[in-house]
């Protein structure tokens, strides 16, 4: 039986703008066009601007634990954004099923004057969460995160690992189908970082998880797919994750003698 | 199970009904992040500071003492009002900075978040409806501050007074319309919000806020007369104080305005926060 399709993008492109005042210039034209009414026509590159992914397709099952590698600028995090429904898409189309919940930052909207319990409901409310779903969710979080007394200070007195282990229980805690990871498991020590393995393990039977890391242990430990991003476009895609990894570590090789003989 | 499906004309489809009920429904999903964000808003200020929510009422107490020193030392010549100037001026000024707190709070609320809003997708309405909030709540210590010293002065207030708080929606709508206008502008560039700011200053001595009509020379006569916020803020103050009703039809017609005003910012909101967003990186 084929498995529960999630996300699926077809032949989705992005355009950003290259430079400062360029972007001011358009983002001004783009929204006298809107106020009087007129076409955006997003599909063409204006002055100053570039493919940030170009005719991307992907599918995403539920059960999938995607790895996503690619070089700084390969249209990775834009690529998440886009799926997150942060960004607008340029071109294509992006389907949808179920709840998205992203970790870009994993310390973004989180208040340092605030206590760890206020922050879980502030930004359990940033991930669409009811007061009710927070209150059944918040004890599993703190528990998952380990802080406990701590969980009643100010955030500002967290070392940076605790802060990530609280943003990384609030992301899971919200249960939803498509968990977005984009470097969010940097930091954190070795035995959380094992424990949220385990973890990301078992909740993918019933989800699916994209994660984009330039760890290559992790993507080994973890990923039952693999994909890698080059300027924009998807290069390579596999479930055998070690041919997967010997692709992507050639492809770095070539990039840095490139850098070398030039 | 939520669908979602994202291409570029998919926030055109929905048309401004659409829009209206995207924000109720909205506000109904998200009910617990406004609330947080409310509280936030209002604690965030406070949290470092010793005195803590003291503040609330030492602010605007501190304004009414300084505006009682002025008027002992005579530096005002005010033109004829009925009520005491220093009464008038106090509620006069407290309903401008109400109408300004809309326009700048909403202005800056996406470059405010936009940490946020990069990392999520969570309604981008949720925190303009949070400054409406805080503007509120910040105008209501103020006001209830004049209206004790108005009526320590021997104003006396009638039914009409109640109708005080209505009568100033159409000045919100405009407040609110501005700022979800410059809000969208300003995270492209911040140059037009440097120019409006000023411009709002100005404004404010081309409306009779700080004194009566009485003083002002011919030219600035004929300014007032066609600046719609004129009627907008005469006609509410008159009904809190008992002043005569007058133009009530212009009122009427400028409130029409106002509404057809604010539906188009909302329009204009919908279409284009969109593809300002990935501007926030910048």
């Amino acid at each position: 039986m084929e498995k529960e399709l999630l996300v699926e993008v077809e032949h989705v492109s992005k355009k950003f703008s290259k430079n400062l005042k360029w972007s001011m210039l358009h983002g001004i034209s783009d929204i006298t066009k809107i106020a009087v009414g007129s076409d955006l026509k997003r599909d063409k590159l204006r002055k100053e601007e570039f493919w940030a992914l170009k005719d991307v397709s992907l599918k995403v099952h539920r059960g999938d634990l995607l790895c996503i590698l690619g070089n700084n600028g390969s249209g990775k995090t834009t690529l998440m954004r886009l799926i997150s429904g942060i960004y607008p898409v340029d071109k294509g189309q992006i389907t949808v099923n179920g709840k998205v919940s992203s970790l870009f930052a994993i310390k973004s909207g989180m208040h340092p004057h605030f206590s760890g319990r206020e922050n879980i409901y502030i930004k359990g409310g940033m991930f669409g969460l009811t007061l009710k779903q927070i209150k059944q969710k918040i004890d599993w979080i703190i528990d998952f995160s380990e802080l406990g007394d701590f969980i009643d200070s100010p955030l500002g007195t967290y070392s940076s690992g605790m802060r990530s282990r609280l943003g990384y229980a609030i992301a899971v805690g919200t249960q939803p189908d498509v968990l977005i990871i984009d470097e969010g498991l940097a930091v954190g020590d070795a035995s959380f970082r094992l424990k949220c393995f385990q973890n990301l393990k078992s909740i993918s039977k019933n989800c699916c998880i994209i994660f984009i890391t330039h760890n290559i242990k992790r993507v080994k430990v973890l990923a039952n797919r693999i994909m890698v991003l080059d300027q924009g476009k998807f290069v390579y895609e596999s479930t055998n994750i070690k041919e997967g990894m010997e692709f992507y570590i050639e492809e770095c090789a070539k990039l840095v003698s490139r850098e070398f003989l030039s | 199970m939520r669908r979602n499906v994202y291409t570029s004309k998919s926030y055109q489809e929905k048309g401004l009904i659409g829009n209206l009920k995207e924000i109720y429904f909205d506000l109904k999903l998200y009910r617990h992040l406004l609330y947080s964000l409310v509280k936030l808003s209002i604690t965030q200020q406070y949290k470092k500071s010793l005195l803590g929510y003291t503040w609330i009422i030492i602010s605007p107490l501190l304004s009414v003492v300084i505006w009682v020193i002025l008027q002992i030392s005579g530096l005002f010549d005010p033109g004829d009002t009925q009520v005491p100037y220093l009464a008038f001026v106090l509620l006069s000024n407290s309903i401008w900075a109400f109408f300004i707190s809309f326009y700048k709070g909403i202005s800056e609320s996406l470059t405010a978040k936009g940490g946020e809003i990069i990392q999520n997708n969570f309604p981008k309405i949720i925190i303009v409806v949070e400054r409406i909030i805080i503007s509120f709540f910040d105008f209501m210590i103020p006001l209830i501050l004049s209206i004790l010293v108005l009526m320590f002065f021997g104003v006396e207030f009638t039914w009409s007074s109640l109708l005080f708080l209505p009568a100033l929606l159409p000045l919100i709508a405009i407040g609110i319309s501005l700022g979800l206008l410059f809000s969208v502008i300003k995270v492209i560039a911040v140059d037009f919000n440097l120019i409006f700011n000023n411009f709002m200053d100005v404004l404010k001595y081309l409306t009779p806020v700080v004194y009566s009509t009485a003083v002002a020379s011919d030219l600035i006569l004929t300014i007032i007369k066609w600046n719609p916020l004129t009627y907008l803020i005469d006609f509410p103050r008159n009904l809190l104080l008992g002043g005569g009703i007058e133009n009530w039809d212009i009122y009427l017609w400028i409130s029409l305005g106002s509404l057809f005003l604010l539906l188009l910012a909302i329009r204009f909101y919908y279409l284009a926060t969109p593809w300002v967003i990935e501007k926030m990186t910048l």
